[in-house]
C-alpha cells in the first residue's frame, strides 16, 4: 500500500492501482470541468469556504470508504486463499484444472492481443486528434500579429556581428576559391594584350602618317601653284632625290 | 605603317625636300614646345623660390624684354641643339622631317647655331621654299642646308623605298 501523497511512483499492489485509478479519474475530471468552464466563457468563481469543505470532505469519504472496502475485500482473499486453494485441489480433478488453465491461456493471448490492438487503435486516433488540434490552433493564431509583437531591432542588438565574424575563416574561403586561375581565364578572354597592341602601337602610327601624307599633299599643291605664278614647267623637288639620304644609305 | 596601306596616288617622298606646309607645322609644334619650355622654366623658378624663401607662391613677373630675350636664347638653344644631336626638333618629328646638310651628314655645331639664330630671328624665311628650285627655304639657302622627308628614321625600313633613293643612287 502506497503513501496517497507520496511523491514517488505507487507501488503495484492491487489497492495502490484502485487508488491510482481513482485519482486519476477524479484529476482528469476536474481538469475537464474546468477547460470546459473556461472556453465557455464561464469563469470559475473561488468556491465558498464552507462548500469546499463539504465537497473535499464527501471526497474523502468516499476514497476512505473504497480504501476500506478494498483492503477487507483482499484481506478475506488473502485469508480463504489457502484454504480455496486446497478445497478446489481436493474436489475438482486434475485434467479439469489443466483444461481450466488452457483455456484462460487461450483467453489471456486473445486479450492481449485484442490490448495491443486497442493501444494502436487509440494511439492512431490520438495522432489525428493532436493533428486536427494543431490545426485548429494555428488557425486561430493570427501570425501577423505575432510578428508585430516580434521585436526585430532588438533580436538584431543582441546579434553580435563580430563574433559571427570572427568564427567566418576567410583565409579557408579564399584557399578554396582558385583566384590566379579565375584571373588567368579573364585576361585571357579580355586579350589585354592585343587591346594594347592595337591601340597604343598601330593607330597612333597610321595617324600619324595620315598627317604627314595630308601635309605632303598640301605641299605639292602650294609647289604647283607657285610653278604656275612663276611661269616655269614645274620644279624637279618631287622628282629629284635629295642628295642627303642617298649618301646616309650609303654610308649604311 | 606599311606601303600596302597607303594610297596609291601618293607619290614616295621619303628622301625629298619637304613643302612649305609641312615645315611651317613642324615650326608652329617648335613654337608650342617652346612655350611649355619657357613655362617649365618659370614653374621651376617659382617652385625654387618658394622652397627657398618660403610662401606665398608667386610666378615671376618678368620684364617682357626679358621674356622675349629668354625665349629666343631658349629657342635658339632648343633648335640648334635638336638639329646638331638628332638632325630633327620635335616638331620635325611629328611631321617625318629631317634638317642635313647639302652633302646629306649632320649639321655641325656651328652651321646648327647660325640656322637656329637666322630661324628664331626671320621665320619668314619660310616663305622662300615655294620659290626656290629645290624647296629651300632663306636659312637653307645662307647656311647650306637642307629638310628632306623622313618618316622613319635614317635607319627605318622605308628609307630605301622605290622612287625616293634608288633612282638616284
Amino acid at each position: 500500500m502506497s503513501v496517497p501523497d507520496s511523491p514517488t511512483p505507487p507501488e503495484p499492489s492491487p489497492d495502490g492501482t484502485f487508488l491510482h485509478a481513482t485519482r486519476l479519474a477524479l484529476g482528469l475530471t476536474d481538469l475537464a470541468v474546468r477547460t470546459a468552464a473556461r472556453a465557455g466563457g464561464v469563469r470559475v468563481r473561488e468556491r465558498h469556504p464552507t462548500a469546499a469543505a463539504a465537497s473535499d470532505a464527501a471526497l474523502g469519504l468516499a476514497l476512505e470508504a473504497q480504501h476500506r472496502l478494498s483492503s477487507a475485500l483482499l484481506g478475506a482473499a488473502e485469508r480463504t486463499a489457502p484454504a480455496t486453494r486446497a478445497a478446489v485441489r481436493g474436489l475438482v480433478p486434475s485434467g479439469a484444472t489443466d483444461a481450466v488453465g488452457r483455456r484462460v491461456a487461450h483467453w489471456s493471448a486473445r486479450g492481449a492481443a485484442e490490448r495491443l490492438r486497442a493501444r494502436n487503435e487509440a494511439l492512431s486516433a490520438a495522432r489525428r486528434l493532436v493533428q486536427v488540434l494543431a490545426a485548429a490552433v494555428l488557425d486561430e493564431i493570427d501570425l501577423d500579429a505575432v510578428a508585430d509583437r516580434l521585436d526585430v531591432d532588438r533580436v538584431a542588438s543582441r546579434l553580435d556581428v563580430d563574433r559571427v565574424a570572427s568564427r567566418i575563416d576567410i583565409d579557408a574561403v579564399l584557399a578554396r576559391v582558385d583566384l590566379v586561375t579565375y584571373t588567368e581565364l579573364v585576361l585571357e578572354e579580355m586579350d589585354i594584350g592585343r587591346v594594347v597592341r592595337d591601340t597604343g602601337g598601330s593607330i597612333t602610327a597610321e595617324t600619324l602618317d595620315a598627317f604627314r601624307e595630308q601635309n605632303a599633299r598640301a605641299d605639292r599643291l602650294v609647289q604647283r601653284i607657285a610653278d604656275r605664278l612663276l611661269r616655269r614647267a614645274g620644279t624637279d623637288s618631287t622628282n629629284r632625290p635629295a642628295a642627303g639620304p642617298v649618301r646616309q644609305v650609303e654610308a649604311l | 605603317m606599311t606601303a600596302s596601306t597607303r594610297p596609291s596616288g601618293l607619290p614616295v617622298v621619303q628622301g625629298l625636300p619637304a613643302g612649305i606646309v609641312s615645315r611651317t607645322v613642324a615650326a608652329a609644334v617648335d613654337v608650342l614646345v617652346l612655350l611649355a619650355l619657357l613655362f617649365l622654366l618659370e614653374l621651376g623658378y617659382a617652385a625654387a623660390r618658394f622652397l627657398l624663401t618660403g610662401p606665398p607662391f608667386t610666378f615671376p613677373e618678368p620684364d617682357p624684354v626679358v621674356t622675349a630675350v629668354l625665349g629666343y636664347v631658349l629657342f635658339v638653344v632648343y633648335l640648334a641643339g635638336s638639329w646638331f644631336l638628332g638632325g630633327r626638333t620635335v616638331g620635325d618629328q611629328m611631321m617625318g622631317l629631317r634638317v642635313t646638310g647639302r652633302s646629306g651628314r649632320r649639321m655641325s655645331p656651328g652651321r646648327a647655331l647660325l640656322r637656329a639664330v637666322l630661324c628664331a630671328l626671320v621665320p619668314v624665311g619660310l616663305l622662300w621654299i615655294p620659290v626656290s628650285r629645290r624647296g629651300a627655304s632663306l636659312q637653307d639657302l645662307l647656311v647650306g642646308t637642307t629638310v628632306v622627308h623622313d618618316w622613319y628614321g635614317s635607319t627605318g625600313p622605308r628609307l630605301g623605298g622605290p622612287g625616293g633613293l634608288t633612282s638616284g643612287g
